[in-house]
C-alpha cells in the first residue's frame, strides 16, 4: 500500500540577482505503509529541503505529492494545518537548542504535537502514555529541556512527533548532536516504536552507516536530483552511480580505496541538459555534458547515469578536482 | 567548581550585592504605596509664617518657600514619579512588543512600514516630542506619558522584532507549526515567554530613565504643575535658592531622584544575573 | 631546535590534571600520560565531557585561563612547559607546535583575506617579506591542494567553502613547519567527500614531513582509518590507548567496547547496537575513583575507592580497570 508518492518534485528559491537556487530538481519515489526509506546527501543535496516539502511546511514550485491516494501537494502550507493529513505526517528534528520550546516543560512541548499550548486533561493522559513508551518517567515530564540531557531532549522530541498516532514520520538528522553511545539508544528507540506502530519513516542523515540499520531502501541526492535509489544492503555494497561510488569510499572504514572527488559546487541556475556530477566524475563522456540522465532500472535498482555498464564492480579511485 | 563558573568568576569578580537591590526597591516601593497616608504634614497646604525653615526635629527636611513640609513632599513625590515611569514603561513594552512581534514574524511589507516608523520616532528628541504633543493635547500628566510612551517604543520594538526574527525558524515553532496551530498563538504563547527575561531587563532599567524624564520635562514646566509636588520641580523651585544658601529644598529632591534611578539601574543588573541562562 | 633529530619522545605528559577553581575542588581532567613520538600519529577518541578539547588546548599551549594545570612531567621536545611561563609557550605555538580547530570558518577574521592570513604566520615564523611572503603563500596555498592558489590568495573568507576554510587554516597550521599537529575535530561539520579529502591531505603532509599528529575525534572509526595508535579517554581520566587494530580486535576497558558496541559501523542489525546506560560522573558530588563505575557492568567496590593502575601489555597496549577484558 503505497502512503506517499512524490512525483517530480521541484522547489526553487529566488536569490537577489534573478538567479534561482533549484534546492530540489525533480525528485521522485514512493514509500509504501509501515515502510522506512533512508534520504542520504551532502550540503545542498536538497535534503531538508525535501523533508519540508513532505512535511509540507513549504510549498513545491512543481510536482505533486499524494499521501494515501490524495493530492497534498496543491494546498498551501499555510492552509494546511486544517487538512486531516497534517496530524499523520509528523517531523523529527535534529536534537539542537531550538528543537523544544525552553521555557515550557517536557510535558508541555510534547503537548504542541497535539496542537495545544497548555496541557488538559484529556491531553495529559496521551501525553503520560507516549512518554512512558519512549522511556521518560513522570518526573522528566515537569523538567525544562534545559534540566534534561541530549538523549532525554530527543526523546521528547520523538514523543511530541509521535503523540498524534501520525503514519509517516519524517526524521531530519535525529540524532547528528548526540554522542555515540546515546545515539546507540536512540535509534534502537526509534526502531521499536517503527515496529511496534507500524510507522512508515523517511530517514534523512548525512551517516551511510545509519541508514544501513535503521531503513530498508535508500535515496541518494546530489544537488536536488536523484542519483541512485534501491535496497539499501544493495546499493551500499554495490554502487552504481559514480557519486553513490564516490560517497561510500570517502565514508571511513568502509575498506575501500578513497576517492577525492573535489567540492561540491551549488545547485545555482543548473543546467537541465546535463547530468550535475558531470564535472566531477571520472567517467564523463560527452553525452553526460548534453543530456540529463533519466532514473533507470539497474537490478533491483534505479540508477540517473549514462555509464552504469562501466560502474559495474569499479573501485571508484581517480581523484578529480582538488 | 564547573567550567563555567570558573569562567564566569574570572571575568567578573565583583558584583554589587543583590540585597542592595531589593531592599531599594523595598524603600522606594513603601515610599509610593503607602508613604501619602504615614507623612506627617499635608503635602500641599502652605504655611507661610514657617517658610523656609532648615531641617529640624518638626521639619525633617526643613520647609520650603511658601512653609510646606519639604518631608512630606519628598515621599509624596515618589507615588507620582514611580507612577508616571511605571505607567509609561509597561504601555510601551505592550505596544513596542506587539508593533516589533508583527514585524518580525510577518517581515516584508510589514516589517518595512513598522521599521520606518519606528525610524521617524527615533528621529525625535523626547523633549520636543514632550513640548509638541503638550501643544496639541494640553499640558498634563498623561500628555508626559504619551510623549515617554512613544520616544521609548523604538526600544522595545526594535529588540523583539530581532528575537523573533532570529526564532522565526527555530525547530520548535516549526513543531507548533506543523501541529496546526497558528501563527498569532505561537507569538504570543511559545515565543514570547522566551522573551521575557530580556525584556524584564529592559524594563527596569528603562523606569530608572522614564523618572528621570519625567523629572527634566515637569522641571521645564510640563507635565505636574504646582503645587502638587514632584521631585523635578522641587528641584527647579529649589534651584532659585542656591546662593541665598536654602540648600535643603533642592538637595533631599534630588538625591531622592539619583536613589529612584539607582534603585532601577541595580535592579536591572541583579535581574541580568539572576536571569542569566547560563546560571540555570 | 630540532625536534625531529632527538630520539627521545616529542610530547612526554606524566601525571597532568587539569582543574577550575582551587586545590579543593576535583580535576576535571585527571591523570593524564601521554607520550607522542617523532612523526606518530596518534587519535583521542573520546566523547563530549571526555575532556579531550582541554586536553588538546592545554598542549598546544592555548588553555583558558580560567583552568590551571599540574604535571609531574610535560615536556615537548625537552622544553619544559609545566612553568606557567607564557613564553615558554609562545615560541613553540605556531612554529613546532601547529593547531588546526573545528568550525575553520570561525577561526578565520572575515575582514582579511585568506593570503593575509597565512602572510602573518609566515612572517612571524620565517621572518619572510615582501616578494617571497607572497610566493610562500602560493606555495603554501598550493600545498593544501587549493586551486588557483594566486587567485585564493586575494579571497575572503566569505567566499570560500568550509573544507576550503579548513584547507587555510591547514597551511596556517604547516605554515612553521611544526614537529607536531594537533587537529581538534578538523572534520565536523564538513560533508563526507570532503572529511576524506581534508584527512587524506592531513595525513600526506605528516607522512611527508615526519611530523607527529594528534587527532582529536569522537569518531571511532574515523580514528581508525587514520590514526597509528588510539588514546579512549572518558570524564577527564584516559582509561585505553593500543594500536588501533588491536583496539578494535580486542578492547580491554569495558568502556572501549562499550563504545564500539554503540557505532553504527560495527553494528550488522540494530539490535547489535547498544547505548551506554548512565550519565557522565557530576564533579563535585563524590566521584567514584575510576569514573566510569557507576555505568559500568563489570564494577567491583574495588574500582570506587582505588583509582585503577594503567597497565601496558607487551604490544603497547594499557588499560586502567581492576576487572579489564
Amino acid at each position: 500500500m503505497t502512503l506517499l508518492e512524490a512525483i517530480e518534485l521541484k522547489k526553487r528559491f529566488p536569490l537577489r540577482n534573478g538567479r534561482q537556487v533549484h534546492a530540489v530538481d525533480g525528485v521522485s519515489f514512493a514509500v509504501a505503509d509501515g515502510e522506512s526509506l533512508g534520504i542520504v546527501g551532502e550540503s545542498g543535496s536538497g535534503k531538508s529541503t525535501l523533508a519540508r516539502l513532505v512535511a509540507r511546511l513549504i510549498d513545491p514550485s512543481d510536482g505533486v505529492i499524494r499521501f494515501d491516494g490524495r493530492e497534498i501537494g496543491n494546498v498551501p502550507a499555510a492552509r494546511f494545518a486544517r487538512v486531516s493529513a497534517r496530524r499523520a505526517i509528523q517531523l523529527v528534528f535534529q536534537s539542537a537548542d531550538d528543537a523544544l520550546n525552553p521555557s515550557f516543560s517536557a510535558a508541555r512541548n510534547i503537548a504542541v504535537g497535539l496542537g495545544q499550548t497548555r496541557v488538559g486533561a484529556d491531553a495529559l493522559v496521551k501525553v503520560q502514555a507516549i512518554a512512558a513508551e519512549v522511556g521518560l518517567g513522570p518526573h522528566h515530564l515537569s523538567c525544562r529541556p534545559h534540566q534534561l540531557s541530549g538523549g532525554q531532549q530527543a526523546r521528547v522530541g520523538i514523543a511530541r512527533a509521535l503523540v498524534s498516532e501520525p503514519r509517516l514520520l519524517i526524521l531530519d538528522e535525529p540524532t547528528a548532536s548526540l554522542d555515540v553511545s546515546v545515539q546507540a539508544t536512540v535509534l534502537k528507540l526509534i526502531d521499536g516504536l517503527q515496529r511496534r506502530h507500524q510507522i512508515a519513516l523517511l530517514f534523512i542523515s548525512h551517516d551511510l552507516e545509519i541508514v544501513r540499520l535503521m531503513c530498508e531502501r535508500i535515496l541518494v541526492l546530489y544537488l536536488g536530483r536523484v542519483a541512485e535509489i534501491g535496497p539499501v544492503e544493495q546499493v551500499l555494497r554495490e554502487p552504481r552511480h559514480p557519486y553513490t561510488q564516490a560517497l561510500v569510499g570517502a565514508t571511513p572504514g568502509h575498506g575501500r580505496p578513497r576517492a577525492t572527488v573535489g567540492e561540491l559546487t551549488g545547485s545555482i541556475n543548473p543546467q537541465n541538459e546535463a547530468c550535475l556530477f558531470h564535472s566531477r566524475c571520472p567517467l564523463a563522456v560527452d553525452r553526460c555534458r548534453s543530456e540529463q540522465p533519466v532514473l533507470r532500472a539497474v537490478g533491483e535498482r534505479m540508477v540517473a547515469c549514462h555509464r552504469t555498464e562501466a560502474t559495474a564492480g569499479l573501485g571508484f579511485s581517480a581523484p578529480a578536482g582538488c | 567548581m564547573s567550567e563555567a563558573a570558573a569562567e564566569r568568576s574570572f571575568v567578573s569578580p565583583v558584583r554589587a550585592p543583590e540585597w542592595v537591590a531589593v531592599a531599594l526597591l523595598v524603600l522606594m516601593g513603601s515610599m509610593a504605596l503607602i508613604g501619602p497616608f504615614l507623612v506627617p504634614y499635608d503635602a500641599i497646604a502652605t504655611d507661610p509664617p514657617i517658610a523656609l525653615q532648615q531641617p529640624s526635629s518638626a521639619h525633617l527636611f526643613g520647609t520650603d518657600q511658601l512653609g510646606r513640609d519639604v518631608f512630606s513632599r519628598v515621599i509624596v513625590s515618589a507615588r507620582v514619579d514611580l507612577g508616571i515611569a511605571f505607567t509609561a514603561v509597561i504601555t510601551t513594552l505592550l505596544i513596542g512588543s506587539a508593533l516589533g512581534a508583527a514585524a518580525g514574524w510577518a517581515g516584508g511589507w510589514t516589517d518595512r512600514i513598522v521599521s520606518r516608523l519606528l525610524d521617524t520616532i527615533m528621529a525625535f528628541p523626547l523633549f520636543v516630542l514632550a513640548v509638541g504633543i503638550a501643544a496639541a493635547l494640553g499640558n498634563s500628566v498623561s500628555s508626559v506619558v504619551i510623549a515617554t510612551v512613544i520616544v521609548n517604543l523604538p526600544l522595545y520594538a526594535r529588540q523583539v522584532r530581532t528575537e523573533i526574527n532570529r526564532r522565526r525558524g527555530a525547530a520548535y515553532v516549526e513543531a507548533a507549526q506543523l501541529a496546526g496551530i497558528g501563527p498569532f498563538t505561537i507569538v504570543a504563547l511559545h515565543m514570547m515567554p522566551n522573551l521575557a527575561p530580556q525584556l524584564a531587563v529592559q524594563a527596569s532599567l528603562n523606569l530608572g530613565w522614564a523618572i528621570l524624564n519625567a523629572a527634566g520635562l515637569s522641571f521645564l514646566g510640563l507635565g505636574i504643575r504646582p503645587p502638587h509636588p514632584e521631585w523635578g520641580i522641587m528641584v527647579s523651585e529649589g534651584a532659585a535658592y542656591i546662593i541665598s544658601g536654602e540648600w535643603w529644598l533642592f538637595v533631599f529632591p534630588g538625591v531622592m531622584l539619583l536613589l529612584a534611578v539607582l534603585t532601577f539601574s541595580l535592579t536591572g543588573d541583579a535581574l541580568r544575573d539572576r536571569l542569566d541562562p547560563r546560571r540555570a | 631546535m630540532n625536534a625531529r633529530a632527538s630520539t627521545s619522545p616529542l610530547l612526554a605528559i606524566e601525571a597532568l590534571s587539569i582543574r577550575f577553581g582551587d586545590d579543593q575542588c576535583p580535576s576535571t581532567v585527571d591523570a593524564i600520560d601521554l607520550v607522542i613520538g617523532r612523526g606518530e600519529i596518534i587519535a583521542l577518541v573520546g566523547e563530549s565531557g571526555s575532556g579531550k578539547s582541554l586536553l588538546a588546548h592545554t598542549i598546544a599551549g592555548i588553555l583558558t585561563p580560567a583552568a590551571s594545570v599540574r604535571a609531574k612531567r610535560f615536556e615537548f621536545a625537552g622544553v619544559d612547559l609545566r612553568s606557567p611561563q607564557e613564553h615558554a609557550f609562545a615560541s613553540l605555538r605556531g612554529r613546532e607546535i601547529g593547531i588546526v580547530f573545528q568550525n575553520p570558518r570561525s577561526a578565520l577574521n572575515p575582514v582579511r583575506t585568506v593570503g593575509s592570513h597565512i602572510a602573518d604566520v609566515l612572517h612571524e615564523h620565517r621572518g619572510l617579506r615582501f616578494r617571497r611572503l607572497e610566493a610562500a603563500v602560493i606555495a603554501a596555498l598550493a600545498a593544501v591542494r587549493i586551486p588557483e592558489p594566486a587567485a585564493r590568495a586575494r579571497s575572503y573568507p566569505g567566499e570560500l567553502s568550509g573544507g576550503m576554510c579548513q584547507r587555510v587554516m591547514i597551511a596556517m597550521a604547516l605554515a612553521g613547519d611544526p614537529s607536531l599537529l594537533v587537529a581538534d575535530e578538523p572534520t565536523t561539520g564538513l560533508d563526507t567527500t570532503t572529511q576524506a579529502a581534508i584527512l587524506d591531505l592531513i595525513l600526506d603532509h605528516a607522512r611527508a614531513r615526519r611530523m607527529a599528529t594528534l587527532f582529536i575525534t569522537h569518531d571511532l572509526v574515523l580514528a581508525r582509518a587514520y590514526a597509528e595508535r588510539i588514546v579512549v579517554m572518558h570524564a577527564g581520566q584516559i582509561v585505553e590507548e593500543a594500536p588501533t587494530d588491536r583496539l578494535f580486535a580486542a578492547p580491554r576497558h569495558p568502556y572501549s567496547a562499550a563504545l564500539l558496541s554503540a557505532t553504527p559501523a560495527n553494528a550488522g542489525t540494530v539490535a547489535d547496537l547498544n547505548g551506554i546506560p548512565g550519565n557522565l560522573p557530576k564533579l563535585g558530588v563524590s566521584i567514584p575513583a575510576c569514573r566510569f563505575a557507576e555505568r559500568c557492568a563489570r564494577a567491583i567496590p574495588r574500582c570506587r575507592s582505588e583509582r585503577p593502575a594503567f597497565v601496558f601489555d607487551t604490544s603497547r597496549h594499557g588499560a586502567a580497570c581492576w576487572v579489564s577484558l
